[in-house]
């Protein structure tokens, strides 16, 4: 896993592909027409594999009733195994897309695919999803709180706390398996969530930004610990944030989602950097490039009457 | 921080027994000086005297184990009940807005009405005899807990439903594993009320027409101005309730642990 990422990650301009076809796809086209080879060595199986195609999403506002129109006519497609990250102002419908891709927001009309499956409903089993609070059951231990997708499933007991606790221990949290939710900071509580994201071990890791709630150090901190965690796995995670440092630090590809109730994929832009990485990058002028070409493909979205806080930032319930 | 939890807990159990001390005290002193008429406020000796008596009577303890299997039978009767209608509104209310918000309304209306009033149109239908009592106690509890167990519904946020909903959780486990966990402190809060309202409700309906049960005793001796009695009957039904009161408030505290924020 680490040599196929080094091995596409030679230090360089970020390519950038205009245009709301976004694709990730190992040998699918760029939107510039060329084709491209992202991720040239992703693994054969297509089980990580996340496709969206001409998605749009409706959906009611539990407060008033009134419909909203989330996303339109979306494309992504991001091959296995891949960090990807999508920014975009509040409103531009990335948590809707998450919500879609989790199986807990049904389509209005497209598609999406994982693994080449359709996505009809949640599917815990090759899904990992870790929520920007961090929504963890007070009641339960941290382990128990880890092993919830497993007993779920019905994973035997021994079998379920034996892998909760490789997982915790994974995320750093291995002296604090009996502690409680109140009883750990909110970078532990944080890494519970993650854990019990990844406790199946899944295709797929969905986070929607996970650490937006934490401080300017411990998000640094929590996002250098996520990319010496996900190093170890062969899962794709898609990672939402408004950080844009936050998403070049992180991530193989970034794709920036424009306009507001309905948002829309719009560029997206190839990290080059090569890993492991670690938070001295953030200090280096070609980031400040990327970042600054990021900050551009965003600029119209902002400039969109009522965007950014379009929708006001109403989320599908 | 363990001294101080220490002390506190020291500390309380010894606040309350000084209290009981102090009134006990103040009683003994205002009767044995004759400040307080005795035919008002019997001696302490005499009360506890009289006390001693009834619990080991036949006839007091027959009488007050009618009144605690009334309080137990309307308890049985009110809780299940209480908690599936409280969740049936918090799901109407998150279905339905605007019935939810009806059904409230009739609740507070209900909740602010003195439902004493009733009594006599419950005794031309049951009767005096211990339906009366048992149909009439859990009344005022029943609606206290139908509000707590649909407030408790809301402890559960939107956000950990999806989380559970995306670890594939049913229906069933849903309710059983994270409805009830979450809830479980404020119904026991809403519990404790409920008993204490049945045992006020039991005690009103036999003070007021009854054949059996200790309410029914203490007024039979308050017509005949038995004041020692009387105030032996108060003690016993107020210790009591004070004792159970107390138990529930500490399950309450020891299910709540996870609640206080660290």
């Amino acid at each position: 896993m680490n040599s196929e990422r080094s091995g596409q990650a030679a230090v360089g301009p970020a390519r950038v592909a205009q245009g709301a076809q976004v694709s990730a796809s190992a040998t699918g086209p760029a939107s510039d027409g060329s084709a491209t080879t992202l991720g040239a060595q992703a693994p054969s199986n297509r089980k990580g594999e996340i496709e969206l195609r001409d998605v749009s999403v409706w959906y009611r506002k539990s407060a008033t009733s009134e419909m909203v129109h989330a996303v339109s006519d979306v494309n992504i497609r991001i091959q296995p195994g891949r960090f990807v990250s999508l920014v975009g102002p509040s409103g531009c419908g990335k948590t809707s897309l998450m919500m879609v891709l989790a199986g807990l927001v049904p389509l209005t009309s497209g598609s999406a695919t994982i693994g080449g499956e359709p996505v009809t409903g949640p599917r815990p089993r090759s899904t990992g999803i870790v929520f920007q609070d961090p929504s963890l059951l007070p009641w339960r231990t941290a382990l128990d709180n880890v092993a919830l997708p497993l007993e779920v499933a019905k994973v035997n007991k021994k079998e379920r706390t034996e892998r909760a606790r490789q997982v915790l221990d994974l995320v750093g949290l291995s002296r604090n398996w009996q502690s409680y939710p109140n009883e750990l900071s909110g970078g532990m509580r944080q890494r519970v969530a993650l854990a019990r994201g990844l406790v199946t071990n899944p295709d797929v890791l969905l986070m929607d930004e996970p650490f937006a709630a934490l401080d300017e150090q411990s998000r640094d901190e929590m996002g250098a610990e996520l990319l010496r965690v996900w190093e170890r796995l062969n899962t794709t995670v898609v990672f939402i944030t408004h950080s844009l440092s936050e998403a070049i630090f992180l991530s193989d590809e970034v794709i920036a989602l424009t306009g507001s109730a309905p948002g829309r994929a719009g560029d997206h832009i190839e990290i080059p950097f090569s890993r492991p990485r670690d938070l001295s990058l953030m200090a280096r002028p070609d980031f400040a490039e990327i970042r600054g070409r990021l900050y551009a493909a965003l600029r119209p979205a902002a400039q969109v009457p009522g965007g950014g806080a379009g929708a006001d930032g109403a989320r599908p319930s | 921080m363990r001294r101080s939890v220490t002390s506190s807990r020291f500390y309380a159990p010894t606040l309350q027994w000084s209290v009981v001390a102090v009134v006990i005290a103040l009683w003994a002193l205002f009767t044995e000086t004759g400040v307080v008429s005795e035919n008002v406020l019997p001696k302490v000796g005499d009360t506890a005297v009289a006390a001693g008596r009834i619990l080991t009577s036949q006839d007091g303890l027959h009488n007050l184990g009618i009144s605690g299997l009334e309080v137990l039978g309307a308890f049985i009767l009110s809780t299940p009940l209480a908690i599936v209608l409280g969740y049936l509104l918090s799901e109407l209310e998150q279905r339905r807005r605007r019935a939810g918000a009806f059904v409230q309304m009739l609740l507070s209306a209900a909740i602010g009405t003195p439902k004493f009033v009733f009594m006599p149109i419950l005794i031309v239908i049951v009767g005096v005899n211990y339906w009366q009592k048992i149909i009439y106690a859990p009344i005022e509890g029943l609606l206290v807990m139908i509000v707590a167990t649909a407030a408790g519904t809301y402890a559960v946020e939107g956000r950990v439903k999806a989380m559970c909903k995306a670890v594939g959780m049913g229906r069933f486990r849903f309710l059983w594993r994270v409805y009830f966990p979450a809830m479980l402190p404020l119904l026991v809060e809403a519990l404790r009320l409920n008993v204490i309202l049945i045992i006020s409700g039991v005690m009103l309906a036999e003070l007021y027409i009854s054949s059996a049960g200790i309410g029914f005793l203490i007024h039979n001796w308050s017509t005949v101005n038995d004041v020692p009695n009387v105030f032996a009957g108060i003690v016993i039904v107020a210790t009591i309730t004070i004792i159970i009161n107390a138990l529930l408030h500490r399950l309450e505290k020891r299910l709540s642990k996870w609640r206080i924020d660290a």
